[in-house]
C-alpha cells in the first residue's frame, strides 16, 4: 500500500478533522440570524449592479480544501452582458452558484469575499446587498426575483409533474404577492411570446416532456424572466442543445437583451457564443480570474498565453492549418495549489519569474487587465 | 523591431532553462485509494460501527463461546437435583375442637430447572434444566449458520437467474421473470406448515430439518435478488464499456464475468447484510412457531418459544426468554446497521 | 468461407464500402410480436471508403449518426443492406465470425467516463484485448501496453492507476490506447471530442491524426461540430433525420455545400471574433422526430427554399460531379 498517489489513514483524518472545524463554523454564519443592516453595504461604482471582490469559494472535501473560486474580482455594469469563459473546473459555474447562494452545504462554503449586489426593492428605492455575508433565510430577498438563473439542462430543470403554466404562474405568485390567477396567466402568456414560442396557449398546458430540448430552454428562459430579474445568470445556456438550436436561442438571448431591463452574467466555454454575446469577458483558470476586458480587447488582443492557447486551439471553419495548436497537459485540480502561476506548466512562453509568486493583475488598458508576469516590466516601464 | 525580436529570443533561452523537475500540477493532488474511500465513508458513520461491534460480538460469543466456557454442555441437564418443600395446612373441627394441620411435602427433582442466575448458571436455567447461557451460544450458531447458507444460496440462486434473465433478454428473461412472479405470489408460512407437517410425519433427524426449511425458504426468496441483479444489469449493459467489450470481441463468458457481475457485487453485499437480518428473523419465526429447531436443540427462537404455553415463566422467570430475545434483535439490528453503512460506502453517487 | 458471396464492383482499394444500409428499430409490437411502428434511424445510406482516409460524418441529434457507426461494427445487426469490410460481406456474420473481424475494426465513444470500465486498472483494461486476442506473447504484454501508452501520450505510472482518478482528456487517450490495441485497421470515432475542454480537445484531434499517420488507419469521424470535423476528414457526409442529405470530398462541402441544411449547419457556429457579424441562416422550429418523420424531403419543415414539391415528393440523392452528392429538390 506505499503508492505515493494516495493519501495515508492519517492525512484523511487530519484533513477530515480541520474541514470539520470550518464546515462547522462557515455553516453557523450560514444559519445566523441577523439584523439588515449587518449585510447593508454600498457599491464601489454605482454604474455597477454586480461586484464581486476577492471571492473565496471552497469546497471542504475529503481528499482537501478544493479552492474552486480563489480570490476573483468582477464587475457586472447594468444592463451590460458579462461573459465568463473557461475550461471545466476552472470555478466559473462556483461563482455563479456563490452569487445565488446555491452551493451545496455543509462541503461548499464562501470563504471569505465580498458580493455586493445592487437590489431595486418594491417601493423603488435602491439597496445594495453583500450577499456573501447574507444569513440563507433572507436570501430570498434577492434569489429568483432580482437575480434569476438559467440552467444548462433544460431537460432536468423543469418539475416534470406540472404543466409549463403552473410553474410559470408560481413564478409570479411568489414574486408579486396578491396576484390574481388572471393575471399570472397574462403575465406568463407575455413571458411566452416574448421568448418566441408561437403557440403560447399550446405550451402553457402542456407538460415538460411533450417540448423539445429547445423549447424548454425557451421556457426556462420564460421563467428566468418572469420576475424582472436585474441580474440574469445563464450557466451554459446552449451547451446541452444542438447546434441549429443553439442558434435560435443565442438569437433570442441576444434580441432579449435590448428588450429586458437588466444584466446577463453569460457563462461557457465557447468563445463563439462569448464573442458573439457578451460585451465584458472574464476568463477564468484553475480558480483565478487569468485576464479581463472588453470583447474587442480579448478577442483582438489576448495577452495571456492560456487566453492566446485557448484561441488558437478552437478549430474555426476559417483557419486552415494542418495541424491543431494546443495546449499541453491538463486542467489542474485546485486542490494544494502552490504559490506560483498556475498556468506555468503548460505555458509555452514561461520566464524565470514565473516560478516566484503567483503574478497579480496587470491593467495594460482602462477596461483591460491581466496576470502574467510577462507584462509587468511594460507596466514598469509605461 | 530589433529590440522585440532580441526580448523573444532571450525568453525562449529562458524558458527552455526551467525545466519540469519539480511536481507537475496534476500530480500535486493526491486521492484516496478505492478501498480506502470504502472504508473510511464505512466507518464515517457510527452506526456502522456498532453495527460491525454487535455482529462481530455475536459471532465471538457464539462460535468461540463453547470453546471457553465448557461447564455445560447443549443438551447436557443439570442433574444436581433440587428438593422442592411445600406446605399446606388443613383445618379439621372434630366435636367442636378445632384442630390445625400442616404438612410438608418434601418432593425431589432430578433436573435443576428454572434455577436462579447464579454463578453456577450464569443466566440460570430453563423449564427442562437446560443452562440458558449456554444455550444462547449454541442457539446462536444454528441460527447465525442457518442464515448465512440460506443468504448464500438465495444470492447464488438469484445472480444465476437474474443474470441469465438480464444478459440474454427475450424469451429466457420472461420465462425467468415469470417464475419469480409466480413464487412471490406463493404464501411462505402456510406452505412451511404443511413442509413441517410432512418433516414431522417422516424419520429426519432433528437437527437437520431446519436445514430443510431453510432451504424451501431460499426457494421462494431468490426472486428478490434475482429481480435486483438483472435490473442492474440491464443499466449496465448500457454503459458504454460494455458495448466497448462488445465492440473489443470478447466472449459472452468474459462479458458476464469479467465485466458484468464485479460491478454488481456492491449491490449484492448491500442486499446479501441486509437479508442476513431478516434471515434470522425467519429462522427465529419458524422456531417460535416450533417449526423449526425442536427442543432438545437450542435455537434463540425456540427458547423464547417457552412463554406461548407457560404463563408463569413470561411473567416471573424473564431470565429465560429475554437473554434470546435480545441476541436476536442484536443480530438483526448489527446486520442492517451494516447493510446501510455499506450501501452509503459502495454507492458512488454518494460521493460527499 | 465457402458460402461467401461474390462482391460486384469491388474496388480493392475501398476498405469499407456501404451499400444502402438501412437500420430499424421496433417501437410498437403487438402481442404475437409484429411490429406496428418502427423508427427508421438510417436509412438507405451508402458510401465507400478508401484505406487511410477520413470520413466525417456530421449531423444533430438523432439523426442516426450513432446508430450508423454502430452498424458499421455491427453492434446494431443492419435491417437491410450491406457492409463490406476489406472485400468481405459482413452484414451477415454471426457473432463467431465477428469477433475475428472485431480485431480489425474498433471503436472510440463519445464519453470517457462511463466508457471505461470503473474496476479495473489501466494496465488491466489495456491488457485484456491484447492477451484475449493473442496479439504478442503472453509476457510481452506488459512492455506492448506500455509501450502503446507512450503513443498515446499516457505516462508509464498511469498503469496502476484507476480510471477514476483521471480528468476526461486522459480517459479519452485510454479509451483510444484500448481501441489500438489490437491493431485495427479503421476506427469508428463516435464523438471523440465533444465531452472534453476546448484546449484538450485539440489535443486529442492532434493526437488521433498523429496515429493515423503512423499505423495507417482509416477514421470515421462522428461529430455534430463541422470545424472539429473539418481539422480530421478527406471526405464528409450530412446527415439529417436518418439519411445522407449531402456527401463529398472536405474541399467541395467547404467551398459549395450544396443542400440548405448543410449551408444552415455552417452558419449556425458562432463565430470566436466579435466583429464578425455572420449573415446568418437560423432555421426555424425543431428536429422533427425520427419516430414520425415528414413526408417529402425530411427537411421541408426547417428549410427556408421549401417548396410545393419538398412535401410531396422525397429529392433524389444524385452525383453532382466529382462524387458531391447531395439530395435536394433545388439542385
Amino acid at each position: 500500500m506505499a503508492n505515493k498517489n494516495y493519501l495515508t489513514g492519517r492525512e484523511i483524518r487530519k484533513i477530515a478533522k480541520e474541514n470539520n472545524k470550518i464546515m462547522k463554523r462557515l455553516e453557523a454564519y450560514k444559519n445566523r440570524k441577523c439584523d439588515e443592516s449587518e449585510y447593508l453595504t454600498a457599491m464601489h461604482n454605482p454604474a455597477n449592479i454586480l461586484e464581486i471582490e476577492d471571492l473565496h469559494t471552497y469546497f471542504f472535501t475529503e481528499q482537501g480544501v478544493v479552492k474552486a473560486v480563489n480570490g476573483v474580482s468582477l464587475n457586472i455594469p447594468k444592463n451590460a452582458t458579462v461573459g465568463i469563459v473557461g475550461e471545466s473546473g476552472c470555478g466559473k459555474s462556483v461563482t455563479s452558484m456563490s452569487v445565488m447562494r446555491l452551493l451545496q452545504g455543509p462541503t461548499g462554503q464562501i470563504y471569505s469575499g465580498e458580493i455586493r449586489f445592487n437590489s431595486k426593492e418594491e417601493d423603488g428605492t435602491e439597496k445594495v446587498y453583500d450577499i456573501a455575508k447574507m444569513p440563507i433565510r433572507d436570501i430570498h430577498k434577492i434569489r429568483g426575483n432580482q437575480i434569476a438563473m438559467i440552467f444548462q439542462e433544460p431537460m432536468t430543470s423543469l418539475n416534470p409533474v406540472f404543466t409549463i403554466g403552473q410553474q410559470l404562474d408560481e413564478v409570479t405568485f411568489i414574486h408579486r404577492p396578491g396576484a390574481t390567477k388572471e393575471d399570472a396567466k397574462a403575465k406568463s402568456m407575455e413571458m411566452l411570446n416574448l421568448v418566441g414560442i408561437a403557440a403560447p396557449e399550446r405550451v402553457y398546458a402542456a407538460f415538460p416532456h411533450e417540448l423539445s430540448g429547445g423549447m424548454r430552454q425557451r421556457v426556462m428562459i420564460a421563467m428566468a424572466l418572469a420576475a424582472d430579474p436585474r441580474l440574469i445568470i445563464a450557466d451554459e445556456p446552449t451547451t446541452a442543445l444542438d447546434v441549429t438550436i443553439q442558434a435560435q436561442i443565442l438569437d433570442l438571448l441576444r434580441d432579449l437583451k435590448d428588450k429586458i431591463d437588466g444584466s446577463i452574467m453569460l457563462i461557457t466555454h465557447d468563445l463563439g457564443i462569448i464573442a458573439e454575446m457578451a460585451d465584458y469577458v472574464v476568463v477564468m483558470y484553475a480558480g483565478k480570474v487569468i485576464e479581463q476586458g472588453t470583447a474587442k480587447e480579448i478577442f483582438h488582443n489576448p495577452m495571456h498565453p492560456y487566453t492566446i492557447g485557448l484561441q488558437k486551439s478552437k478549430p474555426t471553419l476559417k483557419s486552415d492549418s494542418d495541424m491543431l495548436f494546443n495546449i499541453p497537459g491538463n486542467v489542474p485540480n485546485p486542490v494544494n495549489m502552490p504559490n506560483y502561476c498556475y498556468f506555468k506548466e503548460r505555458c509555452d512562453r514561461c520566464v524565470k519569474k514565473c516560478s516566484g509568486d503567483y503574478p497579480g493583475m496587470i491593467q495594460v488598458s482602462p477596461t483591460h487587465y491581466v496576470a502574467c508576469h510577462l507584462y509587468e516590466e511594460d507596466q514598469n516601464n509605461g | 523591431m530589433e529590440e522585440t525580436k532580441n526580448k523573444e529570443e532571450l525568453l525562449e533561452e529562458v524558458s527552455s532553462e526551467i525545466d519540469d523537475t519539480d511536481v507537475p500540477l496534476d500530480k500535486n493532488v493526491r486521492l484516496m485509494s478505492p478501498t480506502r474511500m470504502v472504508v473510511r465513508r464505512f466507518f464515517r458513520s457510527k452506526l456502522s460501527i456498532v453495527g460491525l461491534i454487535m455482529v462481530v460480538g455475536l459471532f465471538i460469543f457464539s462460535f468461540l463461546g463453547p470453546l471457553f466456557y465448557t461447564q455445560w454442555g447443549e443438551i447436557e441437564l443439570d442433574e444436581s437435583g433440587k428438593t422442592e418443600y411445600s406446605v399446606s395446612q388443613a383445618e379439621y373441627t372434630v366435636d367442636g375442637v378445632k384442630y390445625s394441620v400442616r404438612q410438608t411435602t418434601e418432593k425431589y427433582l432430578k433436573d435443576n430447572a428454572l434455577a436462579a442466575p447464579s454463578s453456577e448458571h450464569i443466566l440460570g436455567t430453563d423449564k427442562e434444566g437446560y443452562d440458558i447461557f449456554v444455550r444462547l451460544m449454541y442457539g446462536g450458531r444454528i441460527s447465525l449458520t442457518v442464515s448465512f447458507i440460506a443468504v448464500f444460496l438465495i444470492t447464488a440462486l438469484g445472480v444465476i437467474m437474474g443474470g441469465l434473465a438480464g444478459f440474454f433478454g427475450g424469451v429466457i428473461d420472461n420465462i425467468i421473470m415469470r417464475i419469480c412472479d409466480i413464487l412471490i405470489c406463493l404464501p411462505g408460512i402456510p406452505i412451511l406448515l404443511i413442509i413441517s407437517t410432512i418433516l414431522d410425519a417422516s424419520d429426519i433427524d432433528k437437527k437437520y430439518r431446519i436445514y430443510l426449511l431453510m432451504i424451501y425458504l431460499t426457494f421462494i426468496s431468490w426472486p428478490g435478488t434475482a429481480r435486483l441483479v438483472r435490473g442492474q444489469i440491464l443499466s449496465l449493459r448500457e454503459q458504454e464499456y460494455m458495448v466497448a467489450a462488445e465492440a473489443m470481441g470478447y466472449s459472452t463468458f468474459r462479458k458476464i464475468f469479467k465485466h458484468l457481475v464485479p460491478n454488481v457485487m456492491p449491490q449484492l453485499i448491500v442486499s446479501m447484510s441486509l437479508s442476513l437480518g431478516s434471515m434470522i428473523l425467519y429462522e427465529a419465526t419458524l422456531s417460535y412457531l416450533n417449526l423449526g429447531v425442536k427442543a432438545p436443540y437450542a435455537a434463540w427462537g425456540t427458547m423464547i418459544n417457552i412463554i406461548s404455553t407457560d404463563q408463569d415463566i413470561l411473567q416471573h422467570y424473564l431470565n429465560v426468554w429475554v437473554p434470546a430475545g435480545v441476541c436476536i434483535v442484536i443480530a438483526v439490528l448489527g446486520f442492517n446497521f451494516i447493510g446501510d453503512g455499506l450501501r452509503d460506502a459502495l454507492d458512488p453517487k454518494a460521493r460527499r | 468461407m465457402a458460402d461467401e458471396k461474390v462482391i460486384e464492383n469491388y474496388d480493392p482499394e475501398v476498405i469499407l464500402e456501404v451499400r444502402n444500409l438501412r437500420k430499424t428499430f421496433p417501437l410498437k409490437k403487438t402481442i404475437t410480436g409484429k411490429v406496428t411502428q418502427e423508427l427508421v434511424a438510417v436509412d438507405d445510406v451508402s458510401f465507400s471508403l478508401k484505406a487511410g482516409e477520413t470520413l466525417g460524418i456530421v449531423g444533430e441529434s438523432g439523426c442516426g449518426k450513432t446508430t450508423l457507426g454502430r452498424a458499421i461494427l455491427k453492434l446494431h445487426q443492419p435491417t437491410g443492406g450491406r457492409i463490406i469490410f476489406e472485400g468481405q460481406d459482413i452484414t451477415d456474420f454471426n457473432s463467431k465470425q465477428m469477433r475475428e473481424i472485431r480485431k480489425k475494426m474498433q471503436i472510440i465513444f463519445q464519453d470517457p467516463y462511463s466508457s471505461l470500465p470503473p474496476r479495473d486498472t489501466v494496465g488491466g483494461i489495456l491488457s485484456e484485448p491484447v492477451e484475449v486476442h493473442k496479439i504478442v506473447p503472453k509476457h510481452e504484454v506488459k512492455s506492448y501496453v506500455l509501450d502503446l501508452m507512450d503513443k498515446c501520450g499516457l505516462r508509464d505510472y498511469y498503469f496502476e492507476r484507476y480510471p477514476h482518478e483521471f480528468s476526461g482528456g486522459q480517459r479519452q487517450r485510454i479509451c483510444i490506447a484500448r481501441a489500438l490495441s489490437v491493431n485495427p485497421k479503421l476506427v469508428i470515432c463516435d464523438e471523440p471530442v465533444s465531452a472534453l475542454d476546448v484546449s484538450i480537445q485539440a489535443q486529442i484531434i492532434n493526437l488521433l491524426k498523429k496515429l493515423q499517420n503512423e499505423m495507417g488507419l482509416t477514421y470515421v469521424f462522428i461529430s455534430h461540430d463541422l470545424s472539429v470535423v473539418k481539422y480530421i476528414s478527406d471526405k464528409i457526409g450530412v446527415m439529417y433525420l436518418g439519411s445522407m442529405v449531402e456527401f463529398g470530398t472536405k474541399e467541395d462541402i467547404f467551398s459549395r455545400p450544396l443542400h440548405p441544411y448543410t449551408q444552415a449547419l455552417f452558419s449556425a457556429i458562432p463565430h470566436p471574433d466579435p466583429d464578425v457579424k455572420m449573415n446568418r441562416i437560423i432555421l426555424k422550429g425543431d428536429i422533427p422526430s425520427p419516430a414520425n418523420p415528414p413526408k417529402g424531403c425530411r427537411f421541408h419543415t426547417r428549410c427556408p427554399h421549401a417548396m410545393d414539391i419538398c412535401k410531396e415528393e422525397a429529392p433524389e440523392y444524385k452525383d453532382y460531379g466529382n462524387g458531391h452528392c447531395a439530395a435536394c429538390h433545388l439542385l
